[in-house]
């Protein structure tokens, strides 16, 4: 805890700073001595003593004098905070606290699924509870298959679909009262809307005809398309997302299709309209799913059916389907990239792992290190960093896992006079972690959240067809969650540390976007074998 | 805790959402063909919600607190929202940020529960919570899977019976709620300039400073004063608890009782002052700031509270000019080639009312074009309203979101609580009924009354050097523009 800045500053140094070994120039004495100045100034009342112009001078010159030297003497003040050891805080047992029945068995929600003759799956989820129905049209034609053509694609069909001009396309979606979303990613395409019940049969046919015969001839949309693309990356890096740009293509490596995830400005601007149809041409033949979540009536179902066994052929099974994926090679030697930002209030810290993740156990596992160290509220380094050192107010963590490999991911933000402390602290704890297994009471708390979330993230029918999207991606089905559950149920407190042993014994990729000359003087008194490297933007 | 610092829902979907349970498949409607005074998705709306309404309880506790329960036996978890009706306008001069810490307190510990413990229970069993404080009122919500219901009501009502303050706790709260401030306001471009002089335009009202508060006034912060603040403005007598989701009705009625009177007030009450509504008035001003890299316009109207008699409309009239890619200003503004983004600002004084549009150029175009189209764009809507078909289509859009989170013990249990703590009555029956009501004329008035007169405008201006650049881009020819834009995108 931070009591005031004036504290800090005096007590509150680094142990590895300590007097320079030369003195600075005098332009950076003096800017340093700020704060030795107002320490030493005399007091008003010796001023009105000082008499002839002579003394005044020898005064003055006595008084030089001691600045001088005390600039050379003392530690050029870089702010900075202390490092620590990482804490475990107590696990607290409320005495008076009522029973919770046990969980019984994770039991999946209601799910049909049709494999229809063109090749293209439905899924339903009924719920009788939602008051809307919610249609996604899933393509598994992602950036992996169709480079930046697949996000300029999307875009184009959210801002014109099949109609002849975007205002056109944009009464249709006002006439069913709904909003087109539009994702696209390394492995998919995801067009998804929301109606009420009986337009729900308009939505469908609606998307249908999108897909069917996308409007690709208008160059002003494309230019719009490409447009808006640049600009969201823009307005995401002006809120701090160049970091994880940069993080992902550290930890991926540029032989990682994940490498850089984001779309790449330079092939966005070279998607041609004649690409596009190429691409369409091939995507239309990739693997299509629809999903049908909510308050779906029976009824319509077999007309669905008809409707999109319309579709032309698609292949049953995604291309990228069985490709493996090679990350970049852990460093031996602990390396932290600066991301300049001049000016910057506070400095983001990401700082983490790319892993090959291929089966289940292992995702599990990751997902439960995760939750151990960054839990919001509860974990690790939320009880330590933040409410114990009030280093943050957003530290946290993450494992997000994926076809082709997942990561595990340490983040936060912090004062800059914090940056060294907040990043020490950081890797305390994941050393922590592959050193000491958990105690079985934290292991029956980690539990409990684990499976408890689960439950909690299948009770509305978008939440559900989230989850169902997420474990599909995988190649997993509504049983993984299940099995997921009964893993979770019985994981070993021995569990993470081996799993810390086997995938984090390298040296994470870490990122800090800061001002990368004050923070890197600060890192280097932590940190001092480190190698640095400075980007002043993510490509 | 984490949150916003205006009263946008932590909850993303649940913005202006409300709940009725669904009935889809019983319920006959077409829309684009309704009769002129209904239109059939209000209709469908208005039967689906006799379905909650016909679960929902209400008791008053013997402290005064009013208890709502929303019992769902279909649900597999249960909601937990209490909400005080304390904010950033019931601060004193001195205490501006006060409601906002203390809200972080109430995470930090009571007489049975340990600095740390709240957490570490709620997430053990998988359960998430958050809280919120806005000008008008803080509330605080809990959600995890049903079988933990017990538990949940328990922990809630021990810190609100007893919260523990000391010195340390204040210090290390105060340190992060400046955090958040330096996370949410100043390291992002605009967002205190603007915020600010928004708000010294409702100096008079209880509207003139951010909920955040003060630094100065965070620095000066006791937990004897806190404790005060505590003492004065959460009482039981002035707040709702509202439980939703799947539970026993009698085990948690008895429970409640058991456990929430324990809750008491102490000392004598802050005075509840009648809201001073800002006159509306016009506002033109220029923010500049470094770290922007282009310029923006915002646009504010100042309209209605959400229990005035014209909110309905005002809310249709935001669904059709501002909200989303269907918006007309934003549709109007990119088929002339003006706009190169558009966004709504994290705002809601739902006591007050604010509609609101941010327009970025593209670099051909002026900010005085895009203010012309704007005003133009209002214009043709008061002299041409939406007939009664696009109305239907509106009202369909507003309802479709309204009812959606029917089926979410958390968002109803969410939007009850505020309701009651705000109006003192459950609102979503009343506000459907309201969007019926809308008629074209209605549009009209509307739109004249608070779209047309007393707007405000602010110029969002990046530095000097990029504004002359602009300006350059402005005047070169079209095609050398927009061949320059793509390069600078």
């Amino acid at each position: 805890m931070i009591a005031n800045k004036t504290q800090l500053r005096a007590t509150s140094l680094s142990p590895n700073l300590g007097p320079s070994k030369d003195c600075l120039s005098w332009e950076r004495a003096c800017s340093r001595m700020v704060p030795i100045l107002r320490a030493s100034s005399l007091p008003q009342e010796t001023l009105t003593r000082i008499g002839s112009p002579i003394a005044i001078l020898k005064h003055l010159t006595f008084l030089l004098f001691i600045i001088v030297l005390a600039a050379c003497s003392h530690q050029p003040t870089i702010l900075a905070t202390a490092t620590e050891p990482a804490q475990l805080l107590p696990l607290h047992v409320v005495a008076d606290l009522p029973l919770m029945t046990a969980y019984p068995a994770l039991s999946p929600p209601e799910l049909h699924q049709h494999q229809l003759a063109n090749g293209a799956t439905l899924t339903l989820i009924p719920s009788t509870r939602a008051p809307y129905v919610q249609v996604q049209l899933i393509v598994d034609a992602g950036r992996l298959l169709f480079g930046a053509n697949a996000d300029v694609l999307a875009e184009i069909l959210r801002l014109t679909g099949d109609a002849e001009t975007p205002a056109a396309w944009q009464q249709r979606w006002r006439e069913l009262a709904a909003t087109l979303t539009v994702r696209s990613g390394p492995h998919r395409l995801i067009f998804s809307a929301e109606v009420l019940p009986n337009n729900a049969k308009q939505l469908l046919n609606t998307l249908r005809d999108m897909w069917q015969n996308p409007n690709l001839d208008s160059a002003n949309v494309l230019a719009q398309a490409q447009r808006n693309l640049r600009v969201q990356q823009h307005e995401q890096d002006l809120l701090g997302g160049d970091y994880g740009r940069l993080w992902q293509q550290l930890a991926y490596g540029p032989a990682h299709p994940y490498g850089s995830n984001a779309v790449n400005r330079v092939a966005l601007q070279a998607v041609t309209l004649s690409s596009l149809r190429q691409s369409w041409q091939q995507t239309a033949t990739e693997k299509q799913q629809w999903l049908i979540a909510g308050a779906v009536p029976n009824e319509q179902i077999a007309s669905w059916r008809t409707t999109i066994a319309h579709v032309p052929g698609t292949t049953p099974v995604a291309r990228w389907r069985g490709q493996q994926a090679v990350v970049a090679s852990a460093s031996t030697r602990m390396t932290i990239h600066l991301l300049h930002a001049e000016s910057a209030v506070q400095v983001n810290v990401m700082l983490g792992f790319a892993l090959p993740l291929q089966d289940w156990s292992a995702r599990w596992t990751c997902a439960a290190i995760a939750d151990l160290l960054g839990m919001s509220f509860s974990g690790r380094l939320f009880a330590d960093l933040r409410e114990r050192r009030g280093l943050s107010y957003d530290v946290g963590g993450h494992c997000s896992v994926a076809p082709l490999a997942s990561e595990l991911l340490l983040s936060g933000s912090t004062r800059p006079e914090h940056g060294a402390a907040f990043i020490h602290g950081l890797l305390a704890h994941l050393r922590l972690l592959s050193v000491h297994a958990a105690t079985e009471p934290e292991m029956q708390r980690l539990r409990g959240a684990l499976r408890g979330q689960t439950r909690v993230q299948l009770e509305t029918a978008r939440q559900r067809s989230r989850q169902f999207n997420a474990v599909e991606l995988l190649g997993g089905d509504w049983r993984t969650l299940v099995e997921q559950d009964e893993f979770w149920q019985q994981l070993p407190a021995q569990a993470l540390p081996d799993f810390a042993r086997q995938w984090l014994q390298g040296e994470p990729v870490i990122v800090v976007r800061g001002d990368a000359g004050e923070l890197e003087q600060q890192l280097r008194l932590v940190f001092p074998d480190a190698q640095y490297i400075r980007h002043d933007e993510v490509p | 805790m984490k949150q916003q610092h205006f009263a946008l829902p932590a909850l993303a979907i649940a913005v202006a959402a409300f709940a009725g349970t669904a009935l889809a498949a019983t319920t006959e409607m077409k829309i684009g063909s309704a009769p002129n005074d209904s239109c059939p998705a209000v209709d469908y709306a208005l039967a689906t919600l006799d379905r909650v309404d016909a679960v929902r309880e209400s008791l008053q506790l013997d402290n005064g607190l009013t208890v709502i329960l929303l019992a769902d036996q279909d649900a597999s978890t249960v909601a937990v929202v209490t909400s005080v009706p304390v904010g950033a306008r019931d601060e004193q001069d001195g205490e501006s940020g006060y409601a906002h810490l203390f809200e972080h307190l109430m995470f930090k510990g009571s007489a049975l529960l340990a600095d740390g413990a709240y957490g570490q229970l709620i997430n053990g069993v998988g359960g998430s919570f958050n809280a919120e404080t806005d000008f008008d009122r803080t509330s605080y919500y809990v959600t995890a899977p049903a079988e933990s219901v017990s538990q949940l009501i328990w922990l809630e009502a021990q810190r609100f019976a007893s919260p523990e303050l000391n010195t340390n706790k204040v210090h290390n709260q105060v340190a992060a709620v400046l955090e958040e401030m330096a996370l949410r306001i100043d390291n992002v471009p605009f967002m205190r300039s603007g915020s600010e002089l928004l708000l010294t335009q409702l100096q008079g009202s209880d509207y003139d400073h951010l909920v955040l508060g003060s630094a100065t006034d965070l620095a000066a912060a006791t937990a004897d004063k806190l404790l005060s603040f505590y003492h004065r403005h959460y009482r039981p007598e002035r707040s709702v608890l509202v439980i939703a989701g799947r539970f026993d009705l009698a085990t948690v009625r008895a429970q409640i009782q058991r456990d929430w009177s324990l809750w008491h007030a102490t000392g004598p009450a802050a005075i509840v002052t009648p809201l001073q509504q800002p006159s509306a008035r016009t506002l033109r001003a220029e923010l500049m700031d470094a770290r922007a890299p282009w310029p923006a316009l915002a646009f504010a109207w100042q309209t209605v509270p959400d229990d005035h008699p014209d909110a309905a409309a005002i809310a249709l009239i935001e669904e059709l000019m501002l909200r989303g890619d269907q918006a007309r200003l934003r549709q109007r503004l990119l088929s002339r080639q003006l706009l190169l983004h558009s966004a709504e600002l994290p705002i809601h004084l739902p006591r007050l009312g604010l509609a609101h549009f941010v327009a970025v150029p593209r670099a051909a175009a002026s900010l005085a074009e895009i203010e012309t189209e704007v005003n133009a764009s209002f214009r043709e809507l008061s002299d041409q309203p939406p007939d009664a078909v696009l109305l239907c289509e509106l009202k369909t859009a507003r309802v479709r979101r309204l009812i959606a989170v029917s089926e979410a013990p958390l968002m109803f249990a969410y939007r009850e609580s505020v309701d009651q703590v705000l109006w003192q009555q459950a609102r979503l029956g009343q506000e459907l009924r309201a969007l019926q009501q809308v008629d074209s004329e209605h549009i009209r008035r509307v739109s004249q009354l608070y779209f047309l007169q007393n707007g405000m405008v602010l110029k969002l201006l990046p530095p000097w050097y990029l504004r002359w650049t602009k300006r350059l881009l402005e005047w070169l020819p079209t095609s050398w523009s927009e061949a320059l834009e793509a390069r600078v995108l």
